[in-house]
Parts: C-alpha cells; structure tokens; sequence
C-alpha cells in the first residue's frame, strides 16, 4: 500500500516525495554519518563507539537504532538532534536490529549467544530473548504478518519469530551463511543473501519454504528493492558490484559495478534512487534506477556498514525547522 | 628484519581451540601504501606476476602455483621459511590498471590469524614522477569466538597483516628502486 503510493508519487513531478536522512554506520571510524537526501549532502557525523554495524531507522524518521557490536551495546538516536538518548549493555555480540513500530519494539540479533533480544522501543528496556539459530545475523520484522525474520549463519536457516507470542514459529533451511534478508512490501516473500553460495534464497513466507535460488555474484551482503516492487538489488561485497534481478521473473537484468565491498543497500522513496554503502571505499554510491548511472558517490568515515534499514520511507524531512 | 618476518607472519601461534565456522561479527581492514621513486611500469614488472611473491616478499620460502594471471583459475600455494603454508587463489586480475586481488579460502590462524581472508594490491602513478603501491585486505580474526584471548583478538590479526604488508611493500620499494 504504501509502496505503491509512493511510486506514484514518484511519477508526477507535482506531488513531493519523502527526503528523508541516510544513517550509514562507520565500522572502523566508529560513527555515523547523516546525510540529507534532499540534497545528498553529509550534514552531520555522530560519534557511536567501537565498531558499529547494524543500524535502523523508524518509517517517520524520528527515532534510529544501532548495534555497536565492538562494545557490546545497543544505541537509541533522536533522529533529529541526532542525540543518543538511550544506550544499553547487550554481551551477546548484537548485530541485525529492527523495529517492530505495531508493538514498540526493537529486535536486535545476538551473534554469539544464538538469540534474539527484543527491547522496548522508548527504553531498551528487555522485554523478551528468543532462542534462535547459531550466529544470527540479520533481522527483518515483516510487519503484515505480524512476525520477525532472523538469518543463522551457521545453521543456514532462517528463525520465524512470532512478534506477538515470541515463539520461533518455523525453521527453515536456506542457502550456506545467510546473512541480510529483506521482505517485499507485500510481505509475500523475503530475500536472503546465502553468502558462501553466492546466490539469494528467496523465501515463501505463506509456506515458510525456498521457492527459488537465484546466482548473484560473488559473497552476497544485502538486498533491497525498488519502490515499484519490480527489481531486487543485492550487493554483491567481493565482486564491488550490485546484481539487478526482475523480481516478477527472477531472472538476472545486469549487475552495476560500486564501490568496494558494498554492504548496506535501500531505494529512495521517490523511487529513482538506490543507495549503496562501500565498506572498502568508505562512501555511499547513489545510483539512478531508471538507467543504472552512477548519481554521485559521497564520501562518509571508514568502513561504511550501514546493515539494516537505513532510511525512513515515510519521512517527509531529514532537519526540523 | 628477518625476525621481525617471522614474527609477523607467525603471530598467534598460542594453541586454542577450533570451533566450526564462526567470526567474530566485525571484518577488518587494513590499508597500506608505499610511494616509490621508480616508474608505475617497473613497479608493476616486479608484482605483475601472481606466481612469484616470493621475489618480493621474503618470508616466502618458496611458491607452488598454476593458472598462471588467470582470475578464478589461478592458485597459488606459499611455503612460509617459518614452516606454514598458505593457499591462495585469485579472483581479479587487470593489468591495465595495474591491479589484482586474491583471497585466501582457509587458513590455519596458527600461521596466519585470519578467516575469509580477502586482498587486493594496486601500483597507480603518484603523480610525481613515480609510483604508489597500495595493498589493502579485508579479513577475520582468527579467534572465531567472543572474548578473545589478548593475543588473538581483532588487534592481533590486523597487526599480523600489517606486518606482512609493511614488509612486502618495503621489499618492493627496495627492488624497484636499485
């Protein structure tokens, strides 16, 4: 629904698209880097601490996430002062994080004790610890059916998680070392990167099964998808170069060469544009979706990640009058 | 020198056990450059081929290769003058821009301590009459669980790296300069 009014948005040059901020997290510079969409300018760069990975940021804007898993600890940023408001101790190696805004809740994978935090969204407060798989990585909260994804890297599986009850609802084997995993708007399937296989699982999320598995290139990192919901693009970190699917045939389009190891990926909501994060090359690669040109590469600190939701998709405004 | 070789490349040579597949979540980067006061042309002639690091990086007894400069066939196998072997294979390779990048698939951390091992090495011109050779990797740790040891954490392996860069590309400013 609100995919698809986006992308008529983005069709009629009247009609004003959401321009809202980037948050790219900087492993080794150990910050993040906010840029302003409207105008894809750096505005500010915040101090996290060691090694920050996951990030992700709430559909208006207002409030983002990060996992800092160099000091074990998970952050609450105000997404307009760019404050950190809140910022607790989490031991397990926190990496994925996403929001489950219908409950208030912050998901956050815990590498190494195999499980999953849920946090209150104002507090961070722990609410729950669900057991999942070994080395869960990524996290996507699939909002329409009430349940969050989780990648194990090592069981190549990915946990269904009941958002509701916090129960692991499914388990379901995937390609070898899942890491990102992105949910189409629709909530109908859900795109899992298999990083040693060097393809994508794309899952059924009404049967809990792999219904394809798709060669990318080299070590797959994330996925993304346009607005229209008519291509998904997927990093791909050891060949510096995103793989274009159509996602209605799940055949290949082309691949359009990055930065060096590119890792975190979303589309803009005016539906022209795709960001890309270079972990090697520190930058962002902003590309035109229309023709696959490369817009405009923005320097951001050393080691960009940017592992999650970066961006709101509904906000209007990256700064507040 | 040669000391200083053999405790880079041997660092982490502390027993520890192996567990299955894991990392540590956070990759490494190191990035090392040499600016050498020779053409890129030259610099080039003495890495160009990917069968013959021992020419150029001394801890390097002697190489085992095939596949010649073919990216995704070429493999090349290092007899360290420290005892270990490390196996590699390259993955790009384009002499016009003076570039190639390999990748290491496994090794033992007692020799090198890293997993999933990525590299690439650049001459580019400096644009001051001479050359600049960047060797950069992205890698693991080689302790692949939470709360490392002091002697095997994200620190150790970067520094083990950068030891072995320091030295190579040192070793190539020497030869391209003679």
């Amino acid at each position: 629904m609100l995919a698809g009014m986006v992308a008529l948005c983005g069709a009629l040059p009247a009609c004003t698209s959401p321009q809202p901020c980037l948050w790219i997290t900087n492993q080794e510079a150990g910050t993040a880097t906010i840029i302003d969409s409207a105008t894809d300018q750096v505005i500010d760069t915040i101090p996290l601490g060691e090694k920050p990975a996951g990030v992700s940021v709430t559909q208006g804007g207002d409030v983002v996430f990060a996992t800092i898993p160099g000091a074990n600890e998970v952050v609450r940023i105000d997404g307009y002062t760019h404050k950190i408001t809140h910022r607790i101790s989490l031991p397990g190696g926190p990496l994925g994080v996403d929001i489950d805004e219908a409950n208030a809740h912050v998901l956050v994978t815990e590498w190494y004790d195999d499980r999953v935090s849920v946090l209150d969204m104002q507090t961070l407060n722990p609410i729950a610890r669900i057991t999942v798989g070994h080395a869960p990585a990524g996290v996507a909260v699939v909002p329409s059916r009430n349940r969050a994804l989780i990648t194990n890297r090592d069981s190549s599986t990915v946990s269904v998680v009941s958002l509701t009850t916090y129960e692991v609802l499914a388990t379901i084997p995937v390609g070898t070392h899942p890491f990102g995993i992105t949910a189409e708007a629709s909530g109908r399937r859900a795109w899992v990167a298999a990083v040693k296989d060097d393809a994508v699982s794309v899952l059924d999320l009404e049967t809990d099964t792999v219904v394809s598995t798709l060669k990318v290139g080299r070590t797959p990192y994330d996925i993304a998808f346009s607005v229209d919901g008519a291509q998904a693009f997927v990093t791909n970190q050891h060949d510096n170069s995103i793989a274009i699917i159509d996602i209605k045939t799940l055949h290949p389009i082309s691949t359009f060469e990055v930065g060096e190891y590119p890792e975190g990926i979303m589309a803009h909501p005016d539906g022209h544009r795709l960001y890309v994060s270079n972990w090697m090359s520190d930058s962002v690669s902003v590309i035109n979706i229309e023709n696959m040109g490369l817009r405009k590469t923005i320097p951001t600190g050393n080691g960009s990640r940017a592992f999650g939701r970066f961006l709101g998709v509904t906000q209007q405004t990256c700064t507040k009058e | 020198m040669k000391r200083f070789l053999i405790l880079a490349l041997g660092l982490a040579t502390v027993a520890f056990a192996t567990v299955a597949e894991a990392h540590g979540p956070s990759r490494i980067k190191v990035i090392k450059t040499v600016d050498v006061a020779a053409p890129p042309a030259k610099v080039w002639g003495i890495i160009a081929d990917f069968d013959k690091i021992n020419t150029w990086l001394p801890a390097v007894e002697k190489v085992d290769a095939s596949g010649g400069n073919s990216p995704n066939s070429a493999k090349r196998v290092l007899h360290l003058k420290s005892g270990g072997v490390i196996e590699e294979n390259l993955t790009k390779y384009n002499a016009s821009s003076m570039s190639y990048s390999y990748e290491i698939p496994k090794v033992d951390p007692k020799v090198l301590p890293v997993n999933d091992y990525s590299s690439t090495i650049t001459v580019s011109d400096n644009g001051k009459g001479g050359s600049t050779v960047e060797w950069r990797g992205a890698f693991y740790r080689g302790y692949m669980n939470n709360d490392p040891p002091p002697d095997q954490t994200d620190e150790a392996s970067q520094a083990a790296v950068a030891g072995v860069y320091d030295l190579g590309l040192a070793t190539i400013k020497s030869l391209a300069e003679k």
